[in-house]
This record gives C-alpha cells, structure tokens and sequence, in this order.
C-alpha cells in the first residue's frame, strides 16, 4: 500500500504545478514512514559545488550511467574471484549428487521471512547477512551442498566456505527458483 | 534526555532493528560516533575511509542538512533529533532477491 | 481549447473549486506528464492524472505484468498478466477516462532517447527504480529544464521532493552526489 500512498502525492505535487498553486515541494523533500505512520520534511538546498546545476559545472552533457553507478565500496571485503562454473550444479544435478552423498549438509543462506514461505527438506537456515564460517557450525569434513532463492548469495556464501578452507562445495544454479520449476513443482515460487 | 538518531528502514537491520536510537554528545560527530561505537557494522555503511559521511547519506539535524552547517562538528543539544536519510531508488517496493 | 458537454459534466466538481475552475482545468487539458515507470507509484501516479484530465501522459516502462506485481500495482489486475505495463495502465488510464491522450513508450531510458522523449512533454514524473535511470533523468530533465517530480520507496518508506533548477531549487544530485555502490543498494 506504501506506493499508493506516495504514488498520490506525487500526482498532487505534479497537479499543483500545473494549477501553479499552493507550495511546491520544491526544496524540500518529504519523507513517508508507513509503520511509524508520520510524514517528516527535511530541507533540500541547492548545491553550489553541484556537478550539473551548481557553479562550475562539470557534467554538461548525458554520461554514461552506467558506469557511474558501479561503484565499489572502498574498503570493503570484495569476494575473491573464483571459477564459479566449477561449483555450480543445476537443480537436478544438485539433487542427484545429494541423494548419493552421505556427507552431504544442505545449507539455506536466505533470510528467515524466505524460509518461512518454502524450503528444501532436509535444509538447515544459515541466512548470509549473519553467516561466518567460523561460528556457522559447519564441517570441513562434510560436502556442504548451498542454495539462496537465484543462486547469488549463496555463491557468495560458498566463496567464504572457500576461503577458510571447505574443499567440498556445491552451488544450486538458479536457486530454489528453478529448483521449484524443474524439481518440486508442488513448491510455492515468490 | 539526550539526542535521538532516527534509522532508516534500509540500516536498521544493523541497530537491531530499532526505528531509532538514543545516544549523548554535543556534536553530530560524537553523538554519531557513539552510535557506530555500539553498533560497528553501521560505521562502513554511513562513512567513507576517510571518516567522511558517504555521499549517498545525508545527515540533518532538526530537518536540516548538517553540510550546512558546520557538518559533523554541528552542535547538538539534548532533545536533538538527527535523521539519517539514505538515497533509495524503488519504484514499487519489490523484493527482488538474489 | 474548449471542454466539451461531457468534459463539463465530469470536470464540474472541479469547475466550481475556485483553485481550479474552468481556467485550470483547461491548463490540466492543455498540460502533458511523462511518467516514468508504470509500477507501483505509476499506478496511482497515471490513474489520478488521468482521472483529474491531464490531457496528454506519457508511459515509459519495458517491464511486463508479472504476477507478483498485482498485490500493489493496482492499475493491473490479473488478466493483464504478461502484457506490457504500458499497455496495461494505458487501458486503465482510459478506462477512467477517455477524453486524454496516452502515449506509450514501450522503451528503456536511455542516453540516445531521452532527451527526444522529454521535449515532448511539460513536466517529468520520476517512479522509476534503480539508480542509473534516476541520475539519467535528473539530467536531462535539467538539460531540458523541465520539472522532476520525484518519489522513491523503499519497504515502508518514501521520499518525494520536486528538482527544479529552473525555479531556483535544487536537482537530484544536490540532495545526493552519487549513488550508493551497487553492493550496498538494498534490493
Ligand atoms: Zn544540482
């Protein structure tokens, strides 16, 4: 319902400027908080070092957006680059080499409001926003068998299972996504 | 009383999901400090390596932006509110996963 | 312009609000929008303009109508799954009312259109949803110097502000210089 709430208001700001009434949000940007159930305003200011609008502009023409939004995080872990084909299995081939692993650990890394809404028998929930090797009470000695819901974060999972010394990883390519479409079609897809 | 530091939805899964957090200083920089003190994994998100607030976050002390005024060195008071405002690009909410 | 019989049957609550009257009403006919995006704030973004007789809106979106959208993208309902969003909201737009002009742009933003795109219309309505389109408009709309009106949500908040350089206010990149990197944009 949020976006209706704010859809609207931005079809009052664009009325208003057609009418040319009332106090134009320009200036000020209006801040919705839907639990809290309060609308604040903070002060929006023109910048006078602004790269396109501001004194000495330096953007004066179209960029290559792109670009200017993959940004690295300075100072942050990146992922090691691994051959992540070598770690992927597609959803059958992910089932078949359980079944026959006795050591296999079937490991989730998805937040627990995903798990609530489906999960693959057998699975223990480790969700990736908290998860350290170290203290994940995992194995080295087990084949550790990773899904997330399209396959991304649980290969970022798997890369750090790499790196403090799991030799026996796989990754379900596609996630429990395309696990529900070519394995389980009795599982709900979100 | 001291100063309340109201979190955004897309932090707080670092602040234990709390809405908003009371700390004490007598400038945005301590009472800031004092909240990435007691919650360490917010200090990547809200600065850069050089102790600068990232440029995708802005910081306003009672709704205005504290970049003008005296930035981080801006003097706070009890009963003080800071609001952390980070940039958000949604256009319907979705949760797009992973 | 004129409003016709019907038009002023429609309109007549309006026509006897001294805010808009029969002056501002044929100021919302003559006035034309381009929304980007036709999710979840261009849903009750276009339904509005529409209903109140912006006489001419521009939809740009590429997506189509997914069955996950339907609980909060209310200009689609569940036979419009699969069809393009542009078509879908265009068909609801002129379901409410058939007196305006919708066009569709069944496109992606980009450098080599937009530019084109926005001459063409009075003001922008930004709804769009990831950070490259966001800067990409804030531009242009600063290069054609047309109004942004701009509305951003995330889970249960939203931002809405208006960029305009033009009246002296700021633009997008004022508020904020650059864009979160792409590993701490919440998705
Ligand atoms: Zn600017």
């Amino acid at each position: 319902m949020l976006p209706g709430v704010v859809g609207l208001i931005q079809a009052t700001e664009v009325i208003k400027l057609i009418l040319d009434r009332g106090a134009p949000l320009i200036g000020r940007l209006l801040l919705y908080d839907a639990m809290k159930m309060n609308f604040k305003e903070v002060r929006v200011r023109k910048d006078p070092e602004c790269v396109l609008c501001g004194d000495n502009p330096s953007v004066t023409e179209l960029i290559d957006y792109e670009a200017f939004c993959d940004v690295p995080l300075p100072g942050a872990e990146v992922p090691e680059e691994i051959d992540e084909a070598a770690y992927e299995l597609s959803p059958q081939e992910f089932k078949a080499a359980m079944d026959q692993d006795p050591s296999a650990v079937l490991v989730d890394v998805r937040e627990s409001f995903e798990w609530d809404i489906c999960k693959i028998d057998g699975a223990q929930l480790l969700p990736l926003s908290s998860f350290e090797p170290a203290t994940s009470g995992l194995n080295q000695e087990d084949s550790i068998y990773l899904y997330c819901y399209k396959g991304k974060r649980s290969m970022l999972a798997l890369k750090e299972l790499k790196k403090a010394g799991f030799k026996k990883l796989k990754n379900l390519s596609g996630g429990i996504d395309l696990w529900a479409e070519e394995v389980d079609s009795d599982m709900p897809q979100y | 009383m001291g100063v309340v530091i109201e979190i955004p939805s897309a932090l707080k899964q670092y602040v234990n999901d709390q809405d908003e957090v009371e700390v004490s200083g007598s400038s945005v920089e301590e009472a800031i400090g004092a909240l990435v003190a007691e919650y360490t994994e917010l200090k990547v998100n809200l600065f850069d390596e050089n102790g600068k607030i990232r440029s995708f976050i802005n910081v306003y002390l009672n709704d205005d932006d504290i970049r003008y005024a005296d930035g981080l060195k801006s003097e706070v008071q009890d009963g003080d509110s800071i609001q952390i405002v980070p940039s958000v690009a949604g256009g319907c909410s979705t949760v797009k996963n992973s | 312009m004129k409003l016709n019989n019907e038009e002023i049957n429609r309109y007549s609550r309006h026509l006897t609000l001294p805010e808009v009257g029969m002056a501002g009403q044929l100021e919302l006919k003559e006035s034309s929008v381009l929304m980007i995006g036709a999710g979840g704030l261009g849903s009750p973004l276009g339904m509005y303009l529409g209903a109140v007789g912006v006489g001419k809106i521009g939809l740009v979106d590429f997506d189509v109508v997914d069955h996950t959208n339907l609980h909060r993208q209310i200009a689609h309902t569940t036979s419009d799954e699969g069809r393009p969003k542009v078509e879908s909201l265009r068909d609801t737009i002129l379901a409410g009312n058939p007196n305006i002009e919708v066009e569709i742009h069944n496109i992606r933003l980009a450098r080599d259109n937009v530019l084109e795109l926005f001459k063409q219309y009075d003001i922008i309505a930004d709804g769009s949803d990831n950070f490259e389109t966001r800067y990409l408009i804030n531009d242009a709309a600063y290069f054609s110097k047309k109004p942004l009106v701009s509305a951003a949500i995330f889970r249960f908040q939203g931002q809405i502000t208006i960029f305009s350089p033009e009246a002296g206010g700021p633009c997008y990149r004022c508020l904020y210089s650059e864009p979160p990197p792409a590993s701490l944009v919440p998705n």
